[in-house]
């Protein structure tokens, strides 16, 4: 079920009703149930292999929990091995399938592309990486296994979470599933109205520039410079908004029914620097990768490397080089298999690494230029650039392949006299882009921008309460009637939804 | 806590009422639009037990025969990019209350075996058939807002007119008579009717042509026709004229095939085939556009079709 879809306006409602109604010792049994049900009506057949993970899991957490020496060790790899196997396994199986068919079509063997053809099942990332960080917490013994395998599997299967994460820890979600969730009309508006400001990002504000956005960059050869340039600074905004969307919508049903997720962005077109902005996008995983993947590897490095530097630089550096090439490599590899998404995740760990290895440098450039750190201006500077960077990477992240992205740039520099702008926009115009859709793009990223901007300082919900009563009900009546209003006849799908 | 669940109902039915009664009147008004499944629907309804003819079939049919030129009482069932399901699932449907019923006309055009309407942009319409019918077609997702609401059906532009009161009946739905054609007077300008525009409109036909929906569509056509058949119904298939600037672009191979498949049909099932598609008789001040009869055009093929066919069924019949 997808969050935009009509049946899941019937089905929160009738979870949270029979929530609340239901005796508490009774509550994660409906959960496991409409998670089911949620997932099911995607695929059932997956729904089992769900179940199996899930079980898999449990099982080795518990072995993992009560065993100790040789034992737990190869429990241990087993269960890490099993579940980066299963992912691969999905995540590839479609680019192994086609290789076989070329190089079965090379040597001339009868072998059909459709042989056996699967398709990966939704979520399948998003839950392995919640199996995989909960193993290595019980193996870290930052956590204990849970025994309770009906809990453990409405933790996993949780449904707002379920999709597209959050990538959530055990040890945050768990324990509240055996707190006794009482109505609080607080909570439940407050997750009321996060879903309803999701819906808006989404339907009003990612699916309107998505108008734009996918015909430029499917269609990139016939368009003109300024207007590939204008729909890659736009595309990660409608990434952010999309993304960002869902997890507002998955953490506002989670706080209805009493539950807190962790949130996924913190206003990242803020940042001012490539590390700030990880810290903002996609926190859940960026974490995930930085706990269990960055980390170990530079303790592994540190162990490795004796010396205190290596051709005349510190080992330090080359241990943050190391371990950021290979967890952004590996980030890259996640989101795809094109050599585009290597790029893009290569891309950020060279950013990385840069600012890394020239940190004193900076700080002695801006010393001789008398720049403070705390002045607007360069903090704005700062912003810019990182924006500007990563919009340049999304670039990899947006085209089809990694020619594909070389083409888009390189189309930047075509097309800039006045007949062919003209031309261009004749050809957008075509596509269904009218005067409208452009005036709601620039509403929507002026909306967007401002409320970011607003929320940098004070909670936007915050700021809303503090309203008077009537500028309050206006504001959620204008909201929902944007939504009904502007949002595009047919909903895309959610971009994430393909990881 | 039961003082915030009340504070809480109270607040969601605040919020929600306005838009609650906005979306009723919307439904109301969208279920009174006079499209042309309802008109079709209404009118039948007030006819059928005098019904002799039916026509069914795409635009071709519904703009290009008029039954008011039949021998007996004719209706034209026929509707924009009907496929041969849904000409099945509405004669089957209605055919109990079909006492007088004596023929049945299927146009049979270009793309007719292998176009199922979930292929093309006009897909919408499955839920138009569902509402107006009750023919769901398999697939079709009876939870989804098109097929739980009438408003669901129509583009946001439309429901916009609706809300404004901007929509005119005639100009929106077209001028649908009371036996079910349509009457179009546009006279053919070098802009309807041109080379260019003739071969935009074959090469939509042709992609509209997809053979793996012709298993299905057969086995489908085939039990219609042994209903017929087995109440001593007549069937013929017809093919309407179209005009040069069309059928020239028309690939001879899918009309071959069409042909052979008429054919084969014609073979087992007591049916007969007329194919006016290259009628010279037809000139250009016959047509509206490169495919579709004008309302003078309907006349003359009417009155062709009563003299050839009808006629001879309607006075067999009464005798």
């Amino acid at each position: 079920m997808i969050f935009t879809s009509f049946p899941f306006f019937v089905f929160l409602p009738v979870v949270f009703i029979i929530y609340y109604l239901l005796p508490h010792r009774l509550r994660w049994f409906l959960i496991l149930l409409c998670s089911s049900l949620f997932y099911g009506v995607f695929s059932w057949q997956y729904l089992l292999l769900f179940y199996f993970l899930i079980f898999f899991n449990w099982a080795i957490g518990i072995m993992l929990y009560s065993s100790s020496g040789h034992f737990r060790k190869r429990a241990y790899i087993s269960g890490i091995f099993m579940n980066v196997l299963l992912l691969v396994f999905f995540k590839y199986y479609g680019h192994l399938n086609s290789n076989i068919f070329s190089v079965a079509n090379f040597i001339h063997l009868h072998y059909s592309e459709n042989f056996i053809r699967i398709i990966m099942p939704i979520g399948i990332s998003f839950l392995v990486f919640t199996m995989i960080s909960y193993l290595i917490d019980i193996k870290r013994r930052a956590i204990l296994a849970e025994k309770h395998l009906g809990i453990f599997a409405a933790y996993s299967l949780f449904f707002p979470k379920l999709i597209q994460g959050p990538i959530e820890r055990t040890g945050r979600v768990i324990p509240q599933f055996r707190e006794k969730h009482y109505f609080s009309y607080e909570k439940v508006t407050g997750g009321l109205k996060l879903m309803a400001w999701g819906f808006f990002k989404k339907l009003v504000i990612a699916d309107t520039l998505a108008l734009l956005v996918d015909p430029v960059f499917a269609g990139h050869e016939k368009i003109c410079g300024p207007v590939i340039i204008l729909c890659a600074l736009i595309f990660p905004f409608q990434l952010y908004a999309d993304f960002s969307g869902y997890t507002d919508i998955a953490l506002g049903s989670a706080r209805v029914l009493g539950f807190d997720l962790t949130n996924n962005f913190q206003r990242p077109f803020l940042a001012s620097s490539i590390r700030d902005f990880w810290s903002r996008w996609h926190i859940s995983f960026s974490t995930w990768l930085r706990d269990y993947l960055f980390l170990p590897l530079a303790y592994y490095f540190s162990k490795k490397m004796k010396r205190p530097a290596y051709l005349s630089i510190k080992t330090e550096k080359w241990i943050f080089l190391f371990s950021v090439l290979i967890t952004f490599s590996v980030c890259g590899l996640w989101h795809g298999n094109g050599t585009n998404f290597l790029v893009w995740g290569l891309l950020f760990a060279l950013f990385l690494s840069w600012s890394n290895w020239t940190l004193s440098l900076n700080k002695s450039i801006r010393k001789k230029l008398h720049i403070s750190k705390q002045s607007p201006v360069f903090r704005a500077y700062k912003i810019l650039v990182t924006f500007l960077l990563v919009t340049f990477s999304f670039i990899f992240f947006r085209a089809a392949s990694f020619t594909d992205a070389i083409q888009i740039i390189t189309g930047f520099f075509h097309g800039w006299s006045y007949t062919e702008i003209t031309y261009c926009w004749s050809f957008l115009g075509l596509q269904g882009i009218n005067p409208r859709i452009v005036s709601t793009i620039v509403i929507s990223l002026s909306i967007l921008l401002y409320t970011d901007i607003l929320a940098d300082k004070k909670d936007i919900f915050e700021r809303i309460s503090e309203t008077p009563l009537y500028v309050r009900w206006g504001i959620y009546y204008l909201i929902i009637l944007i939504i009904i209003v502007y949002s595009p006849a047919e909903s895309r799908h959610f971009i994430y939804l393909q990881f | 806590m039961h003082k915030e669940v009340w504070k809480f109902i109270c607040r969601v039915l605040m919020i929600l009422s306005p838009f609650i009664i906005l979306f009723s009147w919307i439904e109301y008004q969208a279920r009174q639009l006079p499209n042309s499944f309802a008109l079709k629907k209404v009118n039948f309804e007030r006819l059928h037990n005098s019904i002799s003819i039916l026509v069914l079939g795409s635009s071709h049919a519904m703009k290009g025969i008029n039954p008011d030129f039949f021998s007996c009482k004719g209706f034209n069932f026929s509707n924009s990019s009907q496929t041969l399901f849904y000409d099945s699932g509405i004669c089957l449907k209605y055919l109990d209350q079909l006492p007088a019923l004596k023929a049945v006309i299927i146009d049979i055009s270009y793309f007719s075996f292998f176009f199922d309407l979930k292929d093309s942009q006009e897909s919408w319409k499955d839920y138009f058939y569902y509402h107006y019918y009750g023919i769901g077609v398999q697939g079709i997702n009876r939870f989804c807002p098109a097929a739980l609401t009438y408003t669901a059906l129509y583009t946001k532009g439309t429901i916009n007119d609706i809300v404004f009161r901007k929509l005119s009946n005639k100009k929106e739905f077209g001028d649908i008579q009371a036996n079910g054609w349509e009457k179009t007077n546009a006279p053919a300008d070098s802009f309807t009717i041109s080379e260019t525009s003739g071969q935009k409109r074959a090469e939509l036909h042709q992609s509209l042509i997809h053979p793996e929906n012709f298993p299905k569509i057969l086995i489908t056509l085939k039990k219609f026709l042994e209903v017929l058949t087995h109440r001593n119904i007549s069937v013929f298939f017809v093919s309407t004229p179209v005009y040069r600037t069309y059928s020239r672009y028309l690939l001879p191979a899918t009309q071959a095939q069409n042909k052979k498949i008429i054919n084969d049909i014609c073979m087992h099932y007591k049916v007969q085939y007329f194919d006016f598609s290259g009628d010279t008789t037809f000139t250009i001040q016959d047509f509206s556009d490169n495919d579709h009869l004008n309302s003078r055009g309907a006349e003359k093929f009417s009155r062709m079709l009563d003299s050839l066919l009808i006629a001879p069924v309607c006075s067999l019949r009464s005798k």
